[in-house]
């Protein structure tokens, strides 16, 4: 044992967190979800650019293959999801574990639904129409946009169970966990309004 | 708390006009997708901390005749040593590896990379270190 005092063997006071500081855990997670946004803004300017360089014509051809109910109902699933996680978030600042699972539960069914319906979109794509990741310009910028969304909602799913995991973990609920749901909440709102634009662009503008 | 806020919430205002002049006058949307989510990138920021720091005690940063052991105190929970980063970050380069190669390899990073999540996000929940 060391003679020096870590964190893991005094009190870490997650429980009273002084409150003239803000959580360094939320501070990290929106400065981070700030520089996903850049990641995205070059995913969206390679949309851009390879439809102005193949020209419109061809890119509305190969947007006419898109399945808008569908997809319109997939997105709803997705940003009514978003609402879900807030209950659960507004469960985690009462303490009341039982409804963050339930709520949380809910959401990954619902954000499962939606990969699911994306996985069921992208076989149409590929099956019937022929657009896949190196059939053409347009397939490319499709896949990668959307399928980078696909891989950061997957991710979302992977940290829902992760929450959930340590709820069942732990002893007692504590300050940390609901930390943990409040930034995990942040990033699913984060996707869920970086769809919305995809959405707005590759679907409706095309 | 509040000047950080307010210095990128002053940065926002800067992008977004820059963004609506090369937006109007280039009529190029790749770049323009790019200004307007770079504005997003710092309201995102400034709003987040000026809205936290109305919920927080009012910092040092904030006053002006403040010294430096003001700022003294906890600033947050660091592990003081772990193992599972590197679990994680050497599955997670032996896995784009596996992208690279061939997905074969896959076999033998994702167990890596499994040990090293579940480590890092267990490791205050299980064994020696229990604290929660």
């Amino acid at each position: 044992m060391s003679v020096v005092a870590t964190a893991t063997t005094v009190e870490t006071g997650h429980a009273h967190p002084s409150v003239n500081r803000p959580n360094l855990t939320s501070v990290g997670t929106i400065i981070w979800l700030s520089s996903e946004l850049m990641f995205f803004a070059a995913l969206f300017a390679m949309y851009f650019t390879l439809r102005s360089v193949t020209g419109p014509d061809f890119w509305s051809e190969k947007a006419d293959a898109l399945n808008i109910p569908f997809s319109a109902t997939n997105t709803t699933i997705l940003v009514l999801s978003s609402l879900t996680c807030q209950l659960g978030v507004f469960a985690a600042e009462r303490g009341d574990v039982k409804k963050l699972r339930m709520w949380f539960i809910v959401t990954f069914v619902m954000g499962a639904i939606f990969i699911g319906g994306q996985v069921f979109e992208y076989t149409e794509l590929v099956k019937h129409e022929g657009i896949s990741l190196s059939s053409d310009p347009y397939g490319s910028a499709f896949y990668l946009t959307t399928g980078f969304h696909g891989l950061h909602v997957t991710g979302g799913l992977i940290a829902f169970l992760l929450v959930l995991g340590r709820t069942y973990a732990a002893r007692r609920f504590t300050h940390e966990q609901a930390t943990a749901a409040i930034v995990v909440s942040y990033y699913w709102h984060f996707v869920d309004v970086v769809w919305i634009g995809l959405f707005a662009t590759i679907y409706l503008i095309k | 708390m509040k000047i950080q806020g307010k210095m990128f919430i002053w940065l926002s205002v800067f992008i977004l006009a820059v963004a609506v002049v090369y937006g109007y006058w280039s009529k190029e949307p790749a770049g323009t997708t790019a200004l307007f989510l770079a504005f997003g990138l710092a309201i995102m920021i400034g709003f987040y901390l000026a809205f936290t720091a109305r919920r927080v005690d009012a910092g040092a940063q904030d006053d002006m005749e403040a010294d430096v052991a003001d700022e003294a105190g906890e600033v947050g929970f660091f592990s003081p040593h772990s193992w599972q980063p590197l679990s994680l970050a050497v599955g997670g380069a032996l896995a784009f590896l596996g992208i690279a190669v061939g997905w074969w390899v896959m076999y033998f990073s994702a167990p890596i990379l499994m040990v090293g999540l579940f480590g890092w996000v267990f490791e205050y929940y299980r064994g020696e270190n229990r604290t929660q």
